[in-house]
């Protein structure tokens, strides 16, 4: 299928459509976590782009003033370590959000390197703040914060964002999310690994959704009339997954990860954009009432959203996998609980590492589970 | 053991305030306990979160912080930590101990018991964990929970010297819009538990509270000062730290009293010409978090150096963060502290080595190269020294090599220096 080796090619080098469509005269706007809506970004004209953490690089050379990441998931720091050391030197811009700590850590890092030394290789940081508690003055405060970040796309396209072409990103993105959707449903019927999935997700948030939406489509069509890859279906959850390493192990034990709920996953496309108002506060109601992040609201909250997916993901088995630091870690206990509740066998791999420390010890706590062995 | 009783043999006169705290902290507690079974409110929050509007409303608070304290006091905290991984919670504890401990649910080795019911636990998401973990401890007591937004040091910098205007022009610190967001949130906990005990909330009486805050909080700067401009040092580092608990206890007239106290015999004892080590000849100063699992490594360099450590940031911190002018809006005033207490900015804590008239500073390293602290004591040109272990976890402490490196700081960085050329600071 060559719309997946599409996929995999822009999925595995995540910067090369970027830097193709800056060659054509695109502006970039990189952004960490999927709490940056791209619709306004894409409605000033830019192109959104994703960061993910680079698994394995080098932090040495980035690692000066990088005390205030203080005790983070290596993920994260792994992120910061890439835009210090000028991986995203040729964006335009970057937008950091207040997502979990270590990426709000993050800004404080960026922000402070630049003012130390104004000619470092990190792009213009802009931090959009955003409450993580549930009251009506938060989201007061964050829908707030989303009409400041409006007006400053504005300043930096040096045009208004009107709001046909605010409406025109939405469709675009909501198409994106639409087919995303329908992909969700033939990975789930195991059409697809979840290697592979994570490279076709993933790319969603590297390239051009005019570009990509037609190949997700004809993939999707592929996809329909293929044959069931063998193995237990198994639900993924946990720690981000931004690279294959990790189902690739999993899935070298004899299964298929037919559904996950993290942000480089099924949970990147959830909710669309419902045009009901005025559309940019569809906009900001929709990014303040999506899936929520491991650290959002409530514990109670999250295990209901997660019994919920796990409930529809007609999964034979289920594996809970925290790195250090990983605010995910204490959701874990009710999930499981939820899992169970639905005869679902679960696995819980807890502590480790980003990348993965011991590939062997992952494969053979997957292997014993899979063959309903303990661990 | 040689080695124990040689630093046992340096244990310094202590200071009366940190027995009275003491005392005053047990009686309180089993005051609590005795009011609650009586069927009134208590509430259990953070150290900087709600203790003052819970003391307006009248309603005792027990600190996460003072808890955990008196937990790691008996020992407990691996049994309870088990307790909690056999739940599932087998993770980085961070703040969690004190859910481990009512997890535990074992009256015989809890302090004095364990806590009582609380009527509601408060939180906020200072880090990624402490909302679940105060959500999960207000789900094991069968409370409710409350949270309140976190917003502040970790986002915004720290404006420039801004010591010089938190106390009477914090408004020109913090962006309004932050401001607006604690203040309403303050306003909606003050309904909540309004609602939740009816009992008024009185906003004079808040505004008292406020005042005797700032009232504490100058006994301390009183206090620090002392401390600060008297050589040689009349209060040991371990004091210092014993007495961290007071500034705990906010609003409380008993409390400000006891700051009182405490500002009135350190004053004695510098009028009486009592010296920590009489021979000091190297003041430093401890720019991170306390050593709590070990407290007399700081006297380990008495003897041979006549190095003392003088201060940390305990007690700069109410002394500088704490006071806060109320100008006509105490709810206000209080969410500007609550944003901007300062704690994180090591300006300030290389601000406060020269107050105390440091030769050096020394403290514990995050493993993720030069710190911050470290970058704002060199340009301040205060020598700094950088620890590798863990400040709570005696497991992850080299107690060896960490006094060989201090040591060597002090010959290499700072004996090697003229005593002219020391202290040569810069703005």
């Amino acid at each position: 299928m060559k719309e997946l080796d599409i996929f995999k090619k822009y999925y595995s080098d995540s910067k090369a459509f970027a830097k193709e469509a800056q060659a054509e005269g695109k502006k970039l706007v990189g952004y960490v976590c999927n709490c940056v809506p791209e619709e306004f970004i894409i409605a000033a004209g830019f192109l959104p782009v994703r960061i993910p953490a680079a698994p394995g690089n080098d932090i040495k050379s980035a690692v000066a003033g990088m005390s205030k990441m203080g005790p983070s998931e290596a993920y994260s720091v792994s992120m910061a370590a890439s835009i210090i050391d000028g991986d995203y030197s040729f964006l335009d811009h970057l937008v950091v959000p207040h997502a979990r700590g270590s990426v709000h850590k993050m800004y404080s890092v960026l922000r402070d390197k630049k003012k130390e030394d104004p000619s470092a290789p990190i792009p213009e940081t802009y931090f959009l703040d955003h409450t993580h508690s549930m009251h009506m003055s938060s989201f007061d405060y964050d829908r707030a914060r989303m009409l400041e970040f409006k007006e400053e796309l504005e300043k930096w396209s040096g045009k208004p964002i009107s709001d046909e072409a605010l409406t025109d990103a939405v469709t675009l993105c909501n198409e994106t999310r639409s087919l995303l959707k329908e992909f969700q449903q033939l990975r789930k019927e195991a059409k697809i690994s979840g290697a592979d999935a994570l490279c076709v997700i993933g790319a969603s948030m590297f390239m051009d959704k005019k570009v990509y939406n037609p190949l997700l489509k004809s993939l999707n069509e592929q996809l329909a009339g293929a044959e069931a890859l063998p193995g237990k279906r198994v639900f993924f959850t946990g720690a981000p997954q931004d690279n294959t390493q990790l189902y690739e192990l999993i899935e070298s034990c004899g299964c298929v990860v037919t559904a996950d709920d993290n942000c480089w996953g099924n949970r990147a496309s959830d909710t669309p954009v419902e045009l009901i108002h005025d559309v940019t506060e569809d906009v900001i109601y929709r990014y303040d009432h999506k899936t929520p992040c491991p650290h959002i609201g409530t514990l109670a909250n999250r295990a209901e959203v997660f019994g919920r997916t796990i409930a529809g993901s007609d999964a034979e088995a289920a594996i809970f996998f925290t790195i250090r630091f990983d605010p995910n870690a204490w959701n874990v206990p009710e999930q499981m609980k939820k899992a169970e509740e639905l005869g679902i066998p679960t696995l819980y791999l807890t502590k480790q590492k980003y990348p993965v420390g011991d590939p062997e010890e992952v494969k053979t706590a997957v292997t014993a589970f899979l063959s309903g062995e303990e661990a | 053991m040689a080695d124990e009783v040689k630093k046992d043999a340096k244990k310094t006169e202590r200071l009366k305030a940190v027995y009275a705290l003491k005392a005053w902290e047990s009686n309180h507690f089993q005051e609590l306990q005795e009011k609650v079974k009586g069927g009134s409110p208590f509430c259990v929050c953070n150290v900087d979160e709600a203790e003052e509007i819970m003391v307006t409303f009248g309603i005792p608070c027990i600190t996460t912080q003072w808890w955990s304290s008196q937990i790691s006091a008996k020992k407990m905290s691996k049994q309870y930590f088990e307790a909690l991984a056999k739940r599932g919670y087998d993770m980085d504890h961070y703040y969690s101990l004190g859910l481990a401990c009512t997890v535990a649910n074992d009256p015989e080795t809890a302090p004095w018991g364990g806590l009582p019911k609380p009527t509601l636990i408060v939180g906020s998401p200072q880090l990624d964990q402490t909302n679940s973990i105060k959500e999960l401890w207000a789900k094991e007591f069968g409370c409710p929970y409350f949270e309140i937004e976190c917003v502040g040091e970790d986002v915004m910098p720290a404006p420039e010297k801004w010591w010089e205007k938190s106390r009477d022009n914090w408004d020109e610190l913090i962006p309004k819009h932050v401001l607006d967001l604690k203040e309403q949130q303050l306003r909606e906990m003050i309904s909540f538990v309004e609602t939740l005990t009816g009992k008024p909330f009185d906003y004079y009486e808040f505004e008292r509270t406020l005042e005797v805050v700032n009232e504490q909080a100058d006994y301390y700067r009183k206090t620090r000062d002392l401390c600060a401009h008297t050589i040689p040092c009349p209060v040991g580092i371990r004091d210092q730290f014993s007495l961290v608990s007071m500034q705990w206890h906010r609003g409380n007239p008993e409390v400000r009293d006891m700051a009182k106290g405490l500002y009135e015999e350190v004053k004695e004892r510098v009028e009486s010409g009592f010296a920590v080590c009489k021979d000091e000849k190297i003041r430093l100063f401890w720019a991170t978090q306390g050593l709590w699992s070990n407290t007399q490594f700081y006297n380990a360099f008495m003897e041979k150096y006549g190095a003392v450590f003088v201060a940390s940031m305990y007690m700069s911190i109410p002394s500088d963060g704490y006071y806060r002018a109320i100008k006509g809006n105490a709810l206000r005033a209080l969410a500007s502290r609550q944003i901007l207490l300062g704690v994180l900015d090591p300006n300030w804590l290389a601000k406060e080595a020269k107050n105390y008239m440091c030769d050096g500073a020394v403290g514990i390293g995050t493993g993720r190269g030069k710190s911050d602290i470290a970058i704002a004591f060199e340009k301040a040109g205060i020598p700094y020294l950088e620890l590798s272990g863990d400040n709570v976890d005696a497991r992850n402490w080299d107690e060896e090599a960490n006094e060989a490196a201090v040591a060597r700081f002090i010959e290499e960085r700072i004996l090697s220096v003229p005593e002219s050329e020391r202290r040569k600071y810069k703005d």
